[in-house]
């Protein structure tokens, strides 16, 4: 009986907690992410107001205001055309559009339209006010694309679907038949293939790939002097002792005869990294040990039945590195990129010889750094490809020396321009700087201000059209600067 | 859990149910004044459960079987018995209240319980209801609630929101300086025990009461009984609460559009190019382009408004002459603070812990003089929180993202990160959001069971007052942990769009699938003891003595690896004894002492012999007092002189050398381990066999020397009461690692150690209470204090020409930095004062931190750095509350408070753009009178000139940066009422009772970044709890 009381009052007890505990518990759980806000289309029902624009001037790129009414914060339904190109609309706040005034627009009329969720247009509206368009220097992409990841690989075809792996060394050609402007593209540091840009049919396909030629570990290219009829490869084929330098060639050539298609052995040698082709026909090569300069084919090693370069100089003495070198157009003297700065070495045109180098730029130590300043003050990061462009006022000047250095500061990730007296500064890149001070990325814009490249290793240039062309070698993609 | 308490409840009600002939016993129970008690309860001697209540009117009616006797009951008042025999009668009761003075209040010691009047030692007993408050870990009451405790909350996140606490303080800097805690007369933790269970709390402070653990009690000891059954009828209560918990204080962070002008003045104060443009700034305002300049709130994302937290216990308790039992059971859930994503229904990432508690103590009376005592306890935690990372990555990554940088997601579902470090490396990368819902969850489980068994003999028959007392205990702990993680894959879009207006994103972290990995650990206890005592009254001489034998045994049973010495148990054995004389309780002396031994130590070093005196003066008891003073109930002083031990060092076996084979291609951190037959630190080493540890023969425990004067007062019929103690302890032989041999020594690496620092401590604790009844109001007002400095008074360290560079002479854990003089006025300032040798002193501005050049050298550096302020833990704790009942209504007020406490604050939330870009602002730094370039150029300014990516001469320790952590709190406020008796007792209830606890809800401080008693120095912990608690307590 006691039992059944005791029962009997935990059941009451338990239903007093219950009531209790079930009362206390609806705490509702509200809170975190609640996903996007809803973009919200104008309404119909109200007028679209347009009160004025800002920034009323600017270059490609520039990001315009928009300042009215009505708007509504769906950029889907708001179309911005300036000079006849559609503008993109980044963001609306109702009140207020932000654009970006898109390339290729050469008027500066400013039209407007609103729609609403159903598409009907609710208004257009052509500003008064012209949009006045400034020429810069910019930088944009030409061709290359890869998957989300940053992946690519080596796909031909047209602008839109060609890949690259990853382009490193660019040489500027014109097709003799054709009149086609051409890109030769070494795609991979150890050219996996040598790809053609064909910038007039806006084609891009393989002249060979690495097995095709019998490349081992192919590091750049330089067309001869004379004729610009042979397109030589400088390989480091993984010799490094004098002992084994008849193992494997260290110079391919190939003949535009034969559209470049097919490599021969054109030196036997130690491991090398780039050559350079006089206008009289001499070629010279260097090596990676000891950063050696050779006169290619100079002296008869008869138990090998085999010719030997002339060693000439060290780059730098005791040192190996990496070294490219880059021959003046009046011949007047071959750069040498290497040792994170340039040397130049004069070119004794008598004796066909290259003269031992001096320090033209950069640390005299070899340091890395990134420093704009003359001479030895400036600091390069692993420069790589280079290339020579007439500056019109040193001709206007009556100089003798013409040209200013255009140079891939690979691991600076950007382009810097060396004048003849050794002024360093950049060109292109490292722009967008935000507040981690990154400075490599994807990003086309204003040449310094806006665009960055993210490791460029090869640069070429058409004259006719004063162009460069960079080999944006992370980004996958090849990138172009000039005034727009 | 609840059906399997109410089958065992069953299974021992009905062992008291058979028939027989009856007789009617009818009556009215009242008071002396006649007023009936209602509820009283009328139960037969030795029939446990059979019982009957008054009713409203005081009347009861009960049939029993012939011959018993019956028991009247009240609480308050003295229990009755009368005889009946075989006829019905009328039993009218006048019951009288109960008289219990302070001479009757009992305390336990460690040999037992004692009552408090002739009581030596320094001994505080908590009055266990004011630790009754909805924290899930008493340890989280004990501040301002128990004299002689300093103690400090550093985190509220569910499982791990308990508190540190030490004894007086802390007394060394070598081995650990935690109490040792005994919970029914073993080593056990005090964190997961069911707060319902406790029957009683002490804490042994000095050396008197802590002798007997000798090698062990150096740091103070906790002593916790569980509640065991009681002769009568059984009775039941439960108690269920509900609890809403935020937050003390939350961090808030600056806005997007003051972190983006903030950052520019950083940069342009300093002569650096403004970040964000004015087209920029206008973007992040109207939220132009979400994507790439967001304006995030990570902590409203991260943190809900508060959590739930339930609680529900019930225990049941009776029994007869025979046996009686004690049963509890209880439960906890403590909801997490964080948001979680309601698209994953799988599983919960938030931090959740959950705890069932059980216990089952039965006492057994074999014979007349024998009493077996079995006592089986556990508790079931179970946590849970978010996959990948801990609670301090969460919100470090909330100091750490800023709100302008990455919104919380993209608008293609990408998801964003800032860091470009793979979070597997470094789990801090991770935004808050992702952090706390998007890298999976993680399960812990605690498990532990602890089993004591007593066996009590009373030998009067060999001599009257010998007693014999064996115990046996056997615990049993084990944890696991199942982490299961992943993460999303994690972007990061480029700060332009590309000419088409999209946003060029860059992959930073692949997706990672949900991947498995497990922990697990654990631990086994054995206790033994045994126990002689004696204690004797003969015409007011009393004496008492015990003679005890201690041996305890841990193991780790998990998780030791192939380390043998982690496998091998660890044990101590000790002898311990206690000699006790009183003249009537008037003239008291005690010895102690305790010959205690610890495995850890060289043979010959194990062993130590601590003894401790005490002896105590009661003048209350005098007769010239008795007869003239009537207002004095007790008037105690005591004294008390003794050594106690600790041996709880770091390392394992000290006496125990190491060798390894070591080749100088070792990683690079054990360089120099090989055989150098070069010069010091050359590299001309040979491998080979060699010492990665020096032996340390003679390593053994600390011994705290401790003296301690007490008074223990009670006035005017025991509503006052006072107890004052001094202390002065020195604590010798600190166990350190001799880091400053000579090189000549020959020793690389593997430093040898010894017993050799010192430390002096010193201060008060009391409490007093004063209980006074105003009309129906009965009032308590009750208040306690501790406070302890210290200071060390040897350390092994280099010798210094400046004396205040060394450790020698200042408090343990002394904060140190450079004493600050406000900020620069202008570069005349700067030329002319002090070079500060900072980074590049060239760099030092106007508004930059002036500092004093402490020796006078005309450079300020780091030999200028001097002891500033106390320590981060508090070295004062008080706590005053006051306690009214009036009728049904009960209420009460405690205020806890801690002072004496200094920390530094650093890190990104007050050090703006330390990091760059990584860090975010808080609220307070931003609109606090902060030094900005000709806007607000006041050399004593709150904050200094703003820099970009780290100030080497601003951000470091100084008195610039050094906060107060004194503070004051409403720590309890509880209101309750209990539903009358008249109207409870026809529902065969005997109590019914509810109440709201609020809990923290006011503090006062002057440091208002974060709550002061995390004592964190940069505010990246989950917030202390701010709690409202509604509650039912139901007693039959």
């Amino acid at each position: 009986m006691f039992t059944k009381i005791m029962t009997k009052k935990f059941c009451k007890l338990y239903a007093i907690l219950t009531i209790v505990g079930c009362t206390l518990a609806g705490c509702a759980e509200d809170g975190g992410y609640e996903g996007l806000e809803p973009a919200v289309p104008a309404d119909p029902s109200k007028p679209v107001t347009f009160k004025s624009y800002s920034p009323k001037e600017g270059s490609v790129r520039t990001l315009v205001f928009i300042e009215g009414t009505n708007f509504g914060t769906d950029v889907s339904n708001i179309s911005v055309v300036i000079g006849g190109v559609a503008a993109p609309v980044i963001g609306s706040s109702g009140t207020k559009i932000c654009c970006m005034v898109p390339r290729r627009s050469s008027r500066g009329d400013v039209v407007v339209t609103i729609k609403d969720a159903t598409g009907k247009v609710l208004k257009e509206y052509q500003f008064d006010d012209l949009f006045t368009l400034y020429s810069s220097l910019q930088v944009n992409t030409l061709v290359g694309k890869t998957d989300r990841d940053n992946n690519s690989s080596i796909l031909n075809g047209s602008f839109a679907e060609a890949e690259f792996q990853h382009p490193h060394w660019l040489q500027f050609d014109i097709d003799r038949e054709t009149g086609d402007k051409i890109l030769y593209c070494n795609d991979e540091e150890n050219l996996a293939a040598l790809r053609k840009i064909n910038l007039t049919t806006e084609e891009v396909s393989t002249v060979f790939t690495k097995g095709q030629a019998g490349f081992y570990q192919v590091k750049s290219s330089v067309f001869d002097g004379q004729t610009r009829d042979t397109l030589f490869f400088v390989d480091d084929n993984g010799k490094g002792n004098w002992s084994d330098r008849h193992a494997m060639p260290n110079v391919f050539y190939t003949l535009r005869s034969e559209g470049f298609r097919k490599a021969y052995n054109y030196t036997y040698g130690q491991c090398s990294y780039s050559g350079v082709s006089m206008s009289d026909g001499t070629f010279f090569y260097n090596t990676w040990t000891n950063s050696e300069v050779f006169k290619a084919k100079q002296v008869w090693d008869a138990s090998a039945q085999m010719w030997d370069g002339q060693a000439l100089f060290n780059i730098k003495s005791n040192s190996a590195d990496h070294t490219f070198m880059c021959k003046h157009p009046d011949d007047l003297y071959v750069y040498i990129n290497g040792f994170n700065g340039v040397y130049r070495c004069a070119y004794d045109k008598v004796n066909k010889v290259l003269i031992s180098s001096v320090r033209h730029v950069g640390d005299l130590g070899g340091g890395s750094g990134y420093v704009d300043a003359p001479g030895t003050a400036a600091r390069f990061n692993r420069p790589r490809q280079g290339v020579f462009v007439k500056n019109k006022d040193y001709e206007a000047a009556g100089k003798e020396d013409i040209y200013d250095y255009y140079l891939c500061d690979h691991n600076n990730n950007c382009i810097r321009k060396i004048t003849p007296d050794g002024e360093v500064s950049t060109f292109a890149g490292r722009g967008s700087v935000d507040i981690t001070g990154k400075v490599w990325g994807w990003i086309d814009g204003d040449a310094r201000e806006t665009a960055q490249f993210r490791e460029p290793c090869g640069i070429c240039y058409d004259e006719e059209t004063e162009t460069f062309y960079v080999a944006d070698r992370e980004n996958k993609r090849i990138r172009t600067i000039s005034v727009e | 859990m609840k059906r399997y308490i109410l089958s065992v409840l069953c299974l021992i009600i009905s062992l008291g149910v058979f028939a027989q002939n009856k007789v009617e016993v009818t009556g009215t129970i009242t008071d002396a004044k006649g007023i009936p008690l209602i509820g009283a309860t009328v139960t037969v001697k030795d029939k446990p459960g059979l019982g009957v209540a008054a009713d409203i009117d005081g009347k009861y009616k009960i049939k029993i079987d012939p011959f018993q006797y019956l028991v009247f009951s009240y609480i308050g008042y003295e229990t009755q018995e009368h005889l009946v025999k075989d006829v019905n009668i009328t039993i009218d009761v006048k019951m009288e209240e109960s008289k219990e003075t302070a001479l009757d209040e009992i305390t336990v010691t460690g040999i037992g319980v004692q009552k408090k009047v002739t009581v030596t030692g320094a001994i505080t007993t908590v009055e266990v209801g004011t630790l009754k408050t909805p924290v899930s870990s008493i340890s989280n009451a004990l501040a301002g609630n128990v004299a002689g405790v300093l103690a400090m909350q550093k985190s509220g996140q569910p499982g791990q929101n308990t508190s540190e606490f030490w004894i007086r303080g802390i007394s060394t800097f070598g081995g650990s300086s935690a109490a040792l805690i005994l919970v029914d007369g073993f080593e056990r933790s005090m964190d997961e025990l069911n707060i319902e269970d406790i029957e009683s709390f002490s804490v042994l402070k000095d050396a008197s009461a802590t002798a007997i653990y000798g090698s062990r009690g150096a740091n103070g000891v906790i002593l916790i009984t569980t509640k065991r059954g009681q002769e009568g009828k059984t009775s039941v209560s439960a108690k269920a609460e509900y609890t809403y918990t935020t937050r003390t204080m939350t961090p808030k962070f600056v806005d997007g559009m003051t972190y983006a002008n903030m950052a520019n003045e950083a940069r342009t104060t300093r002569n650096l190019k403004a970040i964000y443009s004015p087209q920029e700034l206008m973007m992040i305002d109207e939220q132009l382009d979400p994507d790439i300049y967001p304006n995030v709130d990570w902590m409203s994302l991260l943190l809900r408004d508060g959590a739930p937290t339930y609680r529900a216990s019930v225990n049941v308790n009776g029994g007869g002459q025979k046996a009686r039992y004690y049963l509890s059971g209880s439960f906890l859930d403590e909801g997490g603070m964080y948001n979680v994503d309601k698209m994953l229904k799988e599983y919960d990432t938030n931090a959740n812990y959950q705890r069932y508690n059980y216990r089952l103590n039965v006492d057994i009376n074999p014979s007349a003089s024998t009493v077996i005592k079995l006592g089986v306890g556990g508790a079931l935690e179970k946590t849970n929180m978010p996959g990948a990372v801990n609670s301090e990555d969460i919100w470090y990554s909330t100091f750490l993202y800023n709100p302008i940088t990455v919104p919380v997601m993209y608008s293609n579902g990408y998801v964003p990160t800032m860091i470009s470090e793979d979070p597997e490396s470094w789990e801090r990368t991770y935004n808050p959001w992702v952090a706390a819902t998007q890298t999976g969850y993680r399960e812990q489980w605690q498990n532990t069971v602890n089993t004591n068994i007593t066996l009590e003999q009373n030998l009067d028959v060999v001599t009257k007052g010998l007693r014999f007392i064996g115990r046996y205990g056997y615990d049993i702990y084990n944890y696991n942990q199942i982490q299961r993680r992943k993460n999303p894959e994690l972007w990061r879009a480029e700060r332009q769009r590309n000419t088409a207006g999209e946003i060029v994103f860059n992959r930073i972290v692949a997706e990672r699938l949900m991947s498995q990995g497990s922990y697990a650990s654990g631990d086994r206890k054995e206790f033994l003891e045994g126990e002689i005592s004696y204690g004797r009254n003969f015409d007011g001489h009393n004496i008492s003595s015990v003679l005890k034998y201690t041996q305890d045994n841990y193991v780790n049973t998990a998780n030791v690896g192939d380390n043998i010495m982690e496998g091998i148990a660890r044990r101590h054995q000790g002898l311990a004894g206690n000699l006790s004389y009183g003249y009537n309780n008037r003239y008291l002396f005690n010895f102690n002492f305790g010959y205690n031994g610890s495995e850890n130590f060289a043979t010959g070093h194990q062993f130590g012999f601590f003894p401790a005196y005490s002896a105590a003066w009661n003048i209350g008891e005098e007769k010239f007092v008795k007869d003239n003073i009537n207002w004095i109930g007790m008037f105690k002083i005591r004294y008390s002189y003794g050594k106690v031990g600790t041996d709880n060092s770091s390392s394992r076996f000290p006496y125990l050398a190491t060798f390894a084979n070591y080749n100088r291609a070792t990683a690079a951190g054990e360089q120099g381990v090989y055989y150098n037959w070069g010069d010091i630190n050359g590299t001309y080493g040979y491998d080979g066999l060699t010492y990665t540890q020096v032996s340390s023969n003679n390593v053994t425990w600390e011994v705290a020397t401790k003296n301690d004067l007490g008074v223990d007062l009670y006035l005017l019929g025991d509503k006052f009461g006072l107890t004052v103690d001094y202390f002065d302890e020195k604590r010798d032989g600190i166990y350190m690692v001799r880091n400053y041999l000579p090189d000549m020594v020959g020793i690389q690496g593997g430093n040898p150690s010894a017993n050799v620092g010192s430390v002096r401590t010193k201060g008060f604790d009391g409490n007093f209470k004063y209980s006074p009844k105003i009309g129906n109001v009965d009032l308590n007002i009750r208040g306690n204090f501790t406070y302890s400095k210290n200071e060390i008074t040897e350390a092994d360290e280099m010798v210094n020409r400046y004396p205040y560079l060394r450790n020698t002479g200042y408090r343990v854990d002394q904060a140190r930095g450079l004493v600050a003089l406000g900020l620069f006025k202008d570069y005349d300032d700067i030329r002319n004062s002090p070079r500060q040798d900072f980074g590049d002193s060239r760099d030092v501005m106007p508004g930059d931190i002036k500092y004093k050049d402490i020796n006078g050298d005309g450079i300020v550096n780091n030999d200028d750095i001097v002891p500033i302020g106390a320590t981060t833990r508090p070295n004062l704790i008080y706590g005053l509350g006051v306690s009214a009942t009036w009728k049904g209504f009960d209420f009460n007020l405690h205020f806890q408070g801690a002072g004496k406490s200094n920390f530094f604050i650093n890190g990104m939330g007050v050090y703006p753009f330390v990091n760059g870009e990584s860090g975010n602002i808080l609220q307070k730094m931003a609109d606090s009178n902060r030094w900005i370039l000709g806007v607000n150029e006041d050399p004593n300014a709150e904050y200094p000139r703003l820099s970009y990516g780290g100030n080497a001469n601003n951000y470091r320790a100084s008195t610039y940066w050094l906060r107060d952590g004194a503070y004051v709190r409403l720590k309890t406020l509880e209101m309750g009422y209990s539903l009358p008796k008249a109207l409870i007792s026809k529902y065969h209830l005997e109590r019914v009772r509810f109440h709201i606890i609020a809990q923290n809800i006011l503090t006062f401080s002057s440091f208002k970044l974060w709550d002061p008693e995390m004592g964190s120095s940069n505010g990246m912990s989950y917030p202390l709890g701010k709690t409202v608690t509604l509650g039912l307590s139901v007693n039959i």
